[in-house]
């Protein structure tokens, strides 16, 4: 049996109950899955890779340097998804100016209101030029945990015809955990990059990748979803978007 | 980094250095405080989840494989204490569990992760799992919200009866802290109540999730208090709070017939 990352943090009754109680097999990957790249963006990555204590001075969300060593891992799956014709869904925050939706955010953190101390005119919500949008893929704007929650991600995937999510992104024990659960009770297939997920704190990190193995999703390495991308049919979503406005396409032909 | 007992949580032996003084920094983790109008919910506290009698984990999931063991019973003393004073001030009391057809179509997703899931429609001696356990049996003025997945919320009126009772916070208990309890709090953030989590009214089968969901929940979403905190709470509140709005317990014909 290979380590796993959480196994460190768990404890020795903890490691029997899990064997004992049937948790954690494959759930295996679906036949029509996207890839899903959760709050890729600069309030959670910081605006450039430094260590974590350094980068939640300026941005109070910073996940700090291992941030953008997950984001090369991500970058090499949405290039793999875009090849294959697969689509990939963004999510990332919106706020009104004013901050009034911010809601139960601002009652659990000391810093929610603060302005971030970073360059100006870097928005926190953009996702991070390593991973820009391009115009044929699909971006969520959310105000909550899950990219399901108040979104039309469920209408989008039922759209597109998909059986399964590859989740990316962060937190891993945040959005991403929410964003899993929604996925799971939609009966959807999920499966994590662990390459691709990260957090501010290692151990939420490796717990929750453990109880979403456990119980929801399969927590598996890039180069795995990497080959399953590449061993899947081509054009098996014939409706992504175009990425061209009608206007625009009328004027080419 | 030495944490003075006073302010020492049980989360803390499970988190690394760095990730205490992230949570310290990052301005995670503040008092959220209670709410003016809260509602109990007592998540999934079924035979499925706690077994039918107290005994040790290991033991117990052979049985059912769902089971916490012997911290269950622990903790269901607490929330029976917990019910009783909601339902002594007439605060509502709301109750999930499991609903699964008979030949299990409707399991779904859950089949797909774990080996024994055909066992829950197999439970020993024809004992139903998605039973609440006795001594938390659902009194005729308390909720009862039958559920699929982790949340409470999914799929079901959770959402309608709380505006309907016009709630603003919710006590959360049950099980399993890393599963249906952490995908409801998730929720109910999202829906902006006020949200407590009662740190022992809580259990899980394994120890190290229950820490660090119970750790991600404080940080993020809720107050994890002890259930002696939320028992002050409910004392100080004013009577009569949701007067006209709680079930009334029997069926509706019957006050008016019994009246005549």
């Amino acid at each position: 049996m290979t380590e796993r990352i959480w196994d460190a943090f768990l404890t020795e009754r903890d490691k029997a109950v899990f064997a004992a109680s049937g948790y954690g097999a494959r759930g295996g990957f679906g036949a029509r899955p996207a890839l899903l790249v959760v709050d890729v963006n600069y309030a959670f990555c910081g605006d450039k890779p430094e260590p974590i204590l350094d980068s939640i001075k300026r941005w109070r969300n910073s996940c700090g340097e291992e941030s953008y060593v997950a984001v090369a891992s991500i970058a090499r799956a949405i290039a793999a998804a875009r090849a294959k014709g697969l689509p990939v869904i963004y999510t990332t925050g919106i706020r009104r100016p004013d901050q009034w939706d911010s809601g139960s955010w601002s009652w659990k953190n000391d810093r929610s209101l603060e302005k971030p101390k970073a360059p100006p005119g870097i928005d926190g919500n953009a996702i991070v030029p390593e991973i820009a949008p391009e115009p044929q893929d699909i971006v969520v704007r959310k105000q909550k945990p899950s990219g399901f929650h108040g979104t039309p991600l469920s209408s989008y995937l039922n759209l597109l015809g998909c059986d399964s999510v590859l989740v990316t992104g962060t937190t891993t024990s945040g959005c991403v955990r929410a964003t899993v659960i929604d996925a799971f009770s939609e009966n959807y297939r999920v499966a994590l990059i662990e390459e691709g997920c990260f957090d501010r704190s290692q151990a939420s990190h490796a717990i929750n990748l453990c109880d979403m193995n456990a119980k929801y999703a399969d927590v598996v390495p890039e180069a795995e979803v990497l080959a399953y991308i590449d061993g899947l049919p081509d054009g098996l979503f014939a409706n992504l978007p175009s990425g061209v406005a009608p206007e625009d396409r009328q004027a080419a032909e | 980094m030495e944490i003075p007992a006073m302010t020492r949580r049980l989360w803390d032996d499970y988190l690394t250095d760095r990730d205490r003084e992230v949570f310290r920094q990052s301005g995670f983790g503040a008092t959220a405080g209670f709410g003016e109008r809260p509602a109990l919910m007592i998540i999934d506290v079924s035979y499925g989840f706690a077994g039918d009698r107290p005994e040790p984990i290991l033991q117990s999931i052979k049985r059912w494989s769902n089971s916490c063991g012997a911290e269950s019973w622990d903790a269901i003393a607490v929330i029976a204490d917990l019910a009783d004073a909601f339902r002594a001030k007439e605060l509502p009391v709301l109750y999930t569990t499991g609903e699964i057809r008979p030949d299990g179509w409707d399991i779904g997703s859950w089949a797909w992760k774990n080996g024994r899931t055909g066992e829950q429609t197999r439970p020993p001696a024809g004992m139903d799992p998605n039973q609440i356990v006795p001594a938390l049996a659902p009194q005729p003025r308390d909720i009862v919200v039958t559920k699929q997945k982790p949340s409470a919320f999914f799929g079901t009126p959770m959402s309608s009866y709380l505006n309907l009772l016009g709630c603003d916070s919710i006590v959360v208990t049950g099980t399993t802290t890393s599963g249906c309890v952490r995908a409801s709090v998730i929720d109910a953030f999202s829906e902006n109540y006020r949200l407590t989590v009662v740190e022992d009214g809580c259990f899980d089968r394994s120890q190290a999730s229950h820490a660090i969901n119970l750790c991600d929940m404080h940080a993020k979403y809720a107050d994890v208090v002890p259930a002696t905190e939320v028992l002050s709470y409910v004392d100080g509140l004013p009577e009569g709070l949701f007067a006209g709005r709680l079930p009334a317990g029997t069926p509706a014909g019957a006050a008016a017939a019994a009246a005549q």
